[in-house]
């Protein structure tokens, strides 16, 4: 998966956001709270790291089983995905 | 062309109609070498109006909204921020009055203005607030909402006051994050990266050094008195 240019992830008071930017921001201003979890996903998605790596790290990083992690993966990713952020997966990627 | 002062900040503001330099009229200044320059097009104003609907083809108002989003655009890099609020001076305290529009603030801040000695609304609508190190100060606008409620002048702000209607007065303290949840829809949205960094900081600066609640009031008299009375002395953690 690949996070669609135009997102930036801030931490603003301790709290992670992502924005839209530029023409995302003209499509749907705002900004879309997120928990230390998805930001961790985030961070790995936008950096391009394939899937199975970013749930290996996943659980590395939050001690959940591969299940557990591969489970959160695809809940926010779809959530993403309902929102625009991601597109389709990338053949370059998979 | 005419000079703008907000947040003592010298913007000199050319293509404006004559309807908007008289809106801004009470802040209006002589014009300084030093003004940061702002222009208003009538492109500008089409883009404006198609953007966020304005009343019945109101092109005015289209303008005036457009001008504040430029001055606010043009001060968040100057450690300014434009909230959505109501900022009360009482007696030397600053107050901002949060919340949705409809929920109460204008009315909250003229029942403080009747009951409370030395109070005085700043700016009924959106003050602009300059990050200054360890103070956060609350000036006057042009863009003071209906009822025009404003002076040309500004308050040292210390307490956040995010308002809900209810049967009976009572506040709570927020914590960190659940200040930041309300106070980021209070606030225009960053678009750039530069944008987003600036206004990062500049959140952070104002819930390090403000003292958030929640106040459910009521609307009459008795929920002035009850604002000032006993408030928390910190955010908890």
């Amino acid at each position: 998966m690949k996070v669609n240019p135009g997102y930036m992830l801030q931490v603003i008071a301790g709290n992670p956001v992502i924005v839209p930017l530029g023409n995302q921001f003209q499509k749907r201003p705002g900004l879309y709270r997120i928990n230390d979890e998805a930001a961790f996903l985030f961070e790995q998605l936008q950096a391009g790291a394939p899937d199975g790596e970013v749930i290996e790290a996943f659980a590395a990083r939050f001690g959940s089983t591969p299940a557990e992690s591969g489970a959160v993966f695809t809940d926010f990713v779809d959530k993403l995905q309902r929102l625009g952020i991601i597109g389709e997966p990338d053949a370059c990627s998979r | 062309m005419f000079t703008l002062s907000v947040c003592g900040i010298p913007l000199e503001i050319h293509g404006a109609s004559e309807r908007c330099r008289q809106l801004c009229a009470a802040f209006i200044v002589p014009d300084k070498p030093d003004a940061q320059r702002i222009v208003i097009t009538d492109a500008d104003i089409g883009e404006e109006v198609r953007r966020w609907p304005q009343p019945a083809g109101d092109r005015a108002s289209g303008e005036f909204t457009l001008l504040c989003r430029k001055v606010q655009k043009a001060l968040l890099p100057r450690d300014c921020l434009l909230i959505h609020s109501v900022a009360l001076d009482i007696a030397g305290e600053g107050y901002l009055l949060l919340g949705k529009s409809g929920i109460g603030k204008t009315t909250l801040g003229r029942h403080c203005q009747r009951m409370l000695p030395g109070a005085r609304i700043i700016n009924g609508d959106k003050p602009m607030v300059l990050i200054d190190g360890g103070r956060i100060l609350a000036y006057g606008t042009p863009w003071c909402g209906k009822e025009n409620l404003c002076v040309n002048d500004h308050v040292a702000v210390r307490h956040l006051v995010f308002l809900r209607q209810a049967a009976a007065n009572s506040r709570r303290p927020l914590n960190r994050k659940e200040s930041f949840y309300r106070l980021i829809h209070q606030i225009p949205y960053p678009e750039t990266e530069p944008e987003v960094k600036a206004y990062a900081a500049l959140v952070e600066a104002v819930l390090t050094h403000c003292v958030a609640s929640e106040y459910g009031c009521v609307n009459a008299p008795c929920a002035a008195v009850d604002l000032v009375k006993a408030w928390p002395e910190a955010n908890p953690a």
